[in-house]
């Protein structure tokens, strides 16, 4: 393995997540460096947020993590008790749902919402602690005279915007976004993440980033991982992972979206659908819906059919778990 | 132009907005405003706009399944704003279906998909009761959806997202109709199965001569499927022309600026940024404007000065 750049700010390591007795997350390894932006692609149900919930360790019943380690800057996560973990969370790591504009209370002031958060985490007075919430507000484009407003009187982006704002509050050094813009109009959602961005440069925070657009990751993240039906199946930086795709289902997400540019060609998108992670595939997980998957190669399909193929390093940085990928010298 | 099937002229729809005094007159939402367009046979017209700007209230009038409050729906000439009372309507509905975005919402969880499909045909009285089996199983070859006998007997949980798409558009299908009007039919489904739907709704349209309406605020879908595009803002239209022309040549601000905000990985790791709010510049809509034809066939909206 290459020696990673600089020593990482969180490290999944070889963790598994079961529902009862689904497996939705299996072995999967990710690390995060500080001030990166990685992001965590799959479709709906391929464990992508099971991987955030786990990492938070706000994973609900019957959720729970078999085996793997999660490290935050290489100290044990899983071990800490539950004060630690209520520090750990705003203050190390914090989170932004999907819903999170719904996340909240619709019947307080949105100002009283960052008094309570921050008075919960540090000693600060209530008109202390309300100037800071005006602060926080101000950093993500919204009047400061809006710590009085409902959150029924701002938009979805507004909303969203607040909970970013929350999730920034203690400076925590990486920050867990699990489709933060997928109900957003384009508009708002390039608006939303060009903040990021801008904010990321400022303050220096990690970001993992998890949606299920990629042609959205390809443009912001640094790094990108692809989950397939609880695994990663391909990780690699942005660019490489856009002009060098090597898992077929990278491939087939790719020219999943049709370009706004050139000519327009038929595209087919992957056939099948993904799988249903109680009853995974045997062998390679994809190999149902894979191109290259055909009884004309039997040695190959045979592998694909009952093997798994593992994760490792095609080029610097880049890992793929595919048999065609081991194949090739 | 007698060759459309759906000639919209005008149309108009208000939303009285609640509170005010019963004295003066009520405050309106015009969430729909002036609009007009054609669907042909074989063609897919997409309208797009981000949410609000009135584009799936177009497509509920259209079906009728609101009221307009201003303008006209033509249907192969003759006019079905007015349309009344259950028989009519029936007899409309069969010739103008809707997709709606949810597959999950709009199939029947108790029933199985047979019961789906069976329903539209003995309704309208298709085809004999005999028969209505092996029509069944025919839609559903007809929308890739095999093997048809044992999908017919399954339940909407049975299936995956797009399945279960496929099912809906199988249902619209079945009355034979002239004119589909598919609401957001993509947006709710995994991104590796849109284009099967996709491409399923641009084979229909030619194989069927089917005028679909494409409602959407995907507009990099609405390149890939349509003929023409119309660009939705505030309840108006503020360009419309051919595919090509208005995404190749946007002219109205609002056009380039939804156009700007897609992400287009295509387009190489892009530093250009959206201008704040503030500086943005929406160009021209609401009062005091029209549509001016800019070049042959491509329609800008522009203040009347």
């Amino acid at each position: 393995m290459p020696e990673a750049p600089s020593k990482p700010l969180v490290e999944l390591d070889d963790l598994v997540v079961d529902y009862g007795r689904t497996r939705a997350v299996d072995h999967v390894s990710l690390s995060i460096r500080p001030g990166e932006f990685v992001g965590l692609a799959g479709e709906s149900g391929c464990g992508k947020s099971t991987v955030a919930h786990a990492l938070l360790r706000v994973l609900r019943p019957p959720g729970e993590i078999v085996s793997g380690r999660i490290l935050f800057k290489g100290e044990d996560a899983a071990a800490l008790n539950r004060e630690e973990l209520r520090r750990f969370r705003w203050r190390n790591i914090s989170l932004v749902f999907q819903s999170a504009m719904d996340s909240l209370n619709p019947v307080m002031r949105v100002g009283n919402q960052f008094v309570d958060m921050l008075r919960a985490h540090q000693r600060v007075d209530r008109s202390e602690a309300l100037a800071r919430a005006g602060d926080l507000l101000e950093l993500v484009g919204i009047d400061r005279g809006r710590v009085r407003a409902y959150p029924h009187e701002l938009s979805g982006g507004m909303r969203q915007r607040v909970v970013i704002a929350m999730a920034l509050a203690l400076r925590p050094e990486l920050i867990v976004m699990d489709e933060p813009t997928t109900a957003l109009d384009v508009v708002v959602q390039r608006e939303i993440l060009q903040e990021i961005e801008e904010l990321k440069r400022e303050l220096g925070f990690a970001v993992l980033f998890i949606t299920h657009d990629l042609s959205l990751l390809v443009e912001f993240s640094d790094r990108i991982a692809i989950m397939y039906a609880g695994e990663i199946v391909e990780s690699a930086p942005a660019d490489d992972l856009f002009k060098r795709p090597e898992h077929p289902y990278t491939v087939g997400l790719m020219s999943s979206f049709p370009p706004l540019h050139g000519p327009i060609v038929r595209l087919t998108g992957i056939p099948g659908s993904p799988p249903d992670l109680a009853n995974p595939p045997t062998g390679c997980r994809f190999h149902p819906r894979c191109p290259h998957c055909s009884p004309d190669e039997p040695q190959l399909y045979a592998r694909q059919r009952t093997e798994r193929p593992e994760l490792l390093p095609i080029a610097p940085e880049h890992l793929v778990a595919c048999h065609l990928a081991e194949e090739r010298p | 132009m007698s060759s459309a099937a759906i000639e919209v002229q005008g149309l108009a729809k208000h939303f009285p907005l609640s509170g005010g005094s019963p004295l003066v007159r009520r405050r309106v939402l015009r969430a729909v405003d002036d609009v007009s367009f054609e669907l042909r046979p074989g063609n897919v017209t997409a309208l797009v706009g981000e949410s609000g700007s009135g584009k799936s209230t177009v497509a509920r009038l259209i079906s009728r399944l609101y009221e307009p409050t201003e303008g006209r729906i033509l249907f192969r000439g003759e006019d079905v704003s007015k349309v009344r009372g259950r028989r009519n309507l029936v007899r409309y509905r069969s010739q103008v279906q809707m997709i709606f975005q949810d597959p999950f919402a709009s199939l029947n969880p108790v029933k199985r998909v047979q019961h789906h499909l069976a329903r539209p045909l003995l309704i309208h009285g298709l085809v004999p009761r005999r028969d209505v089996s092996a029509r069944v199983e025919e839609l559903l070859g007809s929308v890739g959806l095999v093997p048809p006998d044992e999908i017919a007997q399954k339940y909407p949980h049975q299936l995956s997202g797009g399945q279960r798409q496929r099912v809906a558009i199988a249902r619209a299908l079945a009355v034979e109709p002239a004119v589909i009007l598919a609401d957001e039919p993509i947006s709710m489904l995994d991104v590796s199965i849109r284009l099967g739907i996709l491409n399923l709704i641009l084979g229909l349209k030619r194989e069927l001569d089917i005028a679909f309406l494409y409602v959407t605020h995907d507009i990099a879908s609405a390149r890939y499927v349509a003929d023409e595009v119309l660009v939705m803002y505030a309840g108006q239209i503020v360009e419309q022309g051919r595919t090509d022309d208005v995404l190749q040549t946007p002219m109205h601000p609002y056009t380039r600026l939804l156009l700007s905000a897609v992400p287009d990985p295509g387009a190489g790791l892009r530093q250009d940024r959206l201008p704040s709010r503030s500086a943005r510049d929406l160009g021209a809509f609401g009062a005091g404007t029209q549509l001016v034809e800019q070049r042959p066939g491509h329609y800008v909206r522009e203040s009347i000065t």
